[in-house]
């Protein structure tokens, strides 16, 4: 976005028909989808042959992996009632439905906010028309989805008739706290499968900091209007076996009925001296040589508040983290308070998926032209030069720029040899309670659970209400990370263990009672291509870069400033993102655009897909495959 | 007017390259009219607003930023939305044609909702003689799919008004009608200071 809005001409392509690659957000179906695809082990060949052809003598090709190979260890479980599980299927579902149907609203029947009956007999979700996506991989095109599209058309009015219900169901919960605490709402997997498309699940779970780069260039280049944002509402800790609210500001801390009156001062006055911790050297400097953990234990607090301090404030490690980087981390969070809200974190509605699809369209507004479902065979080097002139992608196209923007997972096995990853464990989890119930359902909450082993990594749990527009009515979605030691299962379900109830109904004991219920979980590894040095690619033109995928942290900064670094090495000249001009400004002839546009500003682009800017013949253009913003 | 109860709906665009859409915008939002098709950069988000049934609305209208050529639009661009204008250019039979792959597309991308999504389907260009889609053809169409059908030309300011209010209209029916409405009580990001503008 960046590039188009300096008045380079852009062209962004993605293998995949979803934009976002490993930052992407997806509906439950279109989840289901994903999960399969990469629960296989096919490898696509559906190579162009002809494509040699367009290669002259005094070149040279770099090819592109074939296969995106970021995702491992995906493992899936269903833990709504067995029959439930059984019947329902994305597709085809349709005769067994109402079958199931009788029998779920006899079970539910006595809960007031249950569905109405014309609900049981609806055909099941759009969602399966949509066999398309699980094709991603394929360059196919877009008229090719005749077929889909009649039967979507079908069943969209079954879904508008699925709507009613569900509205109606929303009216009857008119008192919804003193209906829960009577009965638990039975969420089935069913029900989860037919509202698929109210569940935005992100592949990667961050939060927005107040104060941060992210929300500085989303509101500096605009990109903000494009999106809405909700504010977390809770900060959580977990301590001898129980969630607990944090507080963090100073309200929550004259208002916490959990802290005694020495406390609250206590953690006041830390907290104060945290925000100006430079200021007050003397108060630290003995320490500096400890880790934080250790600082904090000479500080005058009591045990549950310096585990408040150190893993849901400053988040940090208790053993590899030292008492300035903590002090830091102390005072970012502060530094973020009250500026939107309670706490430091805003989250997007519809979920992190949004934001790179932001600053796309950000791109295409300036010119940017998008291909979805368009894979690229390889790059195409000029021998003499050693830089990259051209790519040729999967339908035989020669399309020549000037720089390349490639996003890691594209590269083969052959360019990241010597590259050394990290790996992301992930899980989320569809629960019908939160963690922590208090008087209000809609809480958007973060969790920081300790490793139990120390020096190993804590784990973030980031608990979306419904609210956020993530997860469907009476539901929670939950998502866990943590920087991988094993597999994403074995680093996160004790986690998922400790929180919640895995049981199904008829198993559950009277201590798990309490605990939410886990309706459906997924556990996958990702890459964690982040703080790669380019030099570790081997064989690389200098014009092309490589974006990285998502990293583990918290926030958004690596991406943001990968982006910016980028970006500043192809045009050092340039702003990154300035403010755009007034936006109902109008520019119409674009040749007249470059020399004046080099004075507007620029938007950052965050594109997690591979894009490839394309230039004519004869125009300087810059030409970029990216992955990520730029 | 009570300033303070403005209803913020968000309307989106939708239709085959060329077909007027955003000459279709400008006309309803400016009233300005360009002759030339040349891609229109910077323009992605247009406000109107105006008072429906003594409700002052504010009208998003979110314009497709070029990305229906290869019909690869963002999917936030449908999120949240609350109508859809539907449009074609009825010199061009493909474009009408291609009408119910981009209904479809609409419906199966926004998140479902308890009633049917207000759209609209406007023919553009009448004011050109060259017609391809007659009109009972496409009044048809719409009528099987239930939607307001709406002859217009961007170009003479024909019903574009009308068409856009109509949608309008049924937007806020729609809305008021909605539970969850209140539950997404967003927080907008906005500049502290306007953005300032660098000289040439």
């Amino acid at each position: 976005a960046a590039c188009a809005r300096s008045g380079q001409r852009v062209l962004h392509v993605d293998s995949r028909n979803y934009y976002g690659g490993n930052w992407a957000s997806f509906s439950f179906s279109g989840l289901l989808s994903w999960i399969k695809e990469n629960q296989q082990k096919t490898d696509i060949n559906d190579e162009c042959e002809d494509w040699r052809k367009l290669i002259l003598e005094n070149e040279e090709v770099i090819s592109l992996s074939k296969k995106d190979k970021t995702i491992q260890h995906v493992e899936d479980f269903c833990f709504g009632d067995q029959d439930s599980a059984e019947d329902v299927e994305e597709a085809g579902a349709l005769p067994k439905l109402p079958v199931f149907g009788a029998s779920g609203a006899e079970g539910v029947a006595q809960e007031s906010e249950k569905e109405c009956p014309p609900v049981e007999s609806a055909v099941p979700e759009v969602e399966s028309a949509e066999p398309e996506k699980a094709t991603g991989t394929e360059p196919a095109s877009a008229m090719e989805g005749n077929d889909t599209e009649i039967t979507s058309e079908n069943e969209s009015s079954h879904s508008a008739a699925l709507g009613e219900s569900t509205l109606e169901s929303g009216k009857t919960e008119a008192a919804p706290s003193e209906i829960s605490a009577q009965e638990p709402k039975k969420i089935t997997y069913s029900q989860i499968v037919r509202e698929g498309r109210r569940f935005n699940i992100d592949l990667v779970s961050k939060l927005l900091y107040s104060r941060g780069l992210l929300i500085d260039l989303l509101i500096k280049s605009n990109v903000s209007r494009y999106a809405e944002f909700k504010n977390a509402t809770r900060i959580l800790a977990f301590r001898e076996g129980k969630v607990e609210q944090v507080p963090c500001s100073r309200a929550d801390v004259f208002n916490s009925r959990q802290l005694t009156m020495v406390e609250k001062r206590m953690l006041m006055k830390f907290l104060t001296f945290c925000l100006d911790y430079e200021q007050h050297p003397d108060e630290y400097q003995d320490y500096e040589n400890s880790t934080f953990a250790q600082f904090l234990r000479t500080r005058k607090l009591t045990p549950s508040l310096q585990h408040f301090i150190l893993h849901s404030i400053a988040m940090v490690s208790e053993t590899d983290c030292s008492t300035l980087e903590g002090l830091q981390a102390t005072k970012k969070f502060l530094q973020c308070l009250g500026r939107y809200g309670n706490t430091p974190f805003l989250f997007p509605l519809y979920g992190q998926g949004e934001i790179p699809q932001c600053f796309c369209r950000m791109c295409a507004v300036f010119g940017g032209i998008y291909c979805l479902r368009h894979s690229v065979q390889c790059l195409v080097v000029d021998k003499e030069s050693g830089r990259c002139k051209a790519i040729v992608d999967h339908f035989g196209q020669r399309i020549s720029a000037n720089y390349f923007i490639v996003e890691d997972s594209y590269l083969s096995e052959s360019v990241c040899t010597n590259v050394c990853y990290r790996q992301i464990s992930r899980a989320v989890l569809i629960t019908d309670q939160s963690v922590l119930n208090t008087d209000s359902e809609q809480q958007v909450s973060i969790l920081t659970v300790p490793p139990v082993d120390l020096g190993k990594p804590a784990v973030c749990v980031i608990e979306l209400c419904s609210s956020t527009m993530t997860c469907m009515k009476d539901t929670y979605l939950v998502h866990l990370t943590c920087p991988s030691t094993k597999t994403a299962r074995e680093d996160l379900e004790p986690v998922v263990q400790k929180l919640f109830n895995l049981n199904t109904e008829k198993e559950t004991n009277n201590e798990e009672l309490e605990k939410p219920r886990v309706l459906w979980a997924v556990y996958f590894n990702m890459r964690d291509s982040s703080g790669v040095d380019k030099n570790s690619y081997d064989g690389l033109p200098s014009n092309v870069y490589v974006c990285s995928g998502p990293d583990s942290a918290l926030g958004n900064d690596c991406a943001v400033k990968q982006a910016e670094t980028i970006f500043q090495e192809m045009f050092p000249t340039e702003e990154f993102c300035p403010p755009p001009p007034n936006p109902e400004d109008i520019i119409y002839d674009e040749d007249e655009i470059v020399p004046e546009e080099s004075g507007f500003s620029n938007s950052a682009e965050t594109k997690p897909e591979s894009s490839t800017e394309e230039g004519s013949s004869g125009d300087s253009t810059a030409v970029k495959k990216e992955d990520n913003e730029e | 007017m009570d300033a303070s109860k403005k209803v913020d709906l968000k309307i989106i665009i939708i239709g085959a390259l060329g077909v007027g859409k955003t000459s279709l915008l400008h006309q309803y939002v400016h009233k300005t009219f360009y002759e030339d098709y040349r891609t229109t950069l910077g323009a992605s988000i247009l406000t109107k607003v105006l008072a429906v049934d003594n409700t002052p609305l504010k009208l998003q209208i979110w314009d497709t930023g070029g990305q229906e050529r290869f019909r690869s639009m963002v999917s936030t661009f449908y999120k949240g939305s609350d109508g859809c204008v539907l449009a074609f250019d009825v010199t061009d039979r493909e474009s009408f044609e291609s009408l119910d792959n981009w209904r479809d597309d609409f419906l199966e991308k926004v998140i479902p909702r308890e009633q049917d999504f207000p759209m609209v389907v406007l023919g553009n260009k009448i004011d050109i003689c060259d017609r391809q889609v007659p009109k009972e053809i496409a009044s048809a169409w719409c009528k099987e799919k239930d939607i307001p059908y709406f002859e217009v030309s961007a170009k003479n300011n024909i019903n574009v008004a009308e068409a856009f209010e109509t949608l309008a209209k049924q937007a806020l029916m729609t809305h008021k009608g909605i539970f969850e409405s209140y539950l997404t009580d967003s927080i907008k990001l906005t500049p502290n200071d306007k953005p300032k503008k660098s000289c040439c």
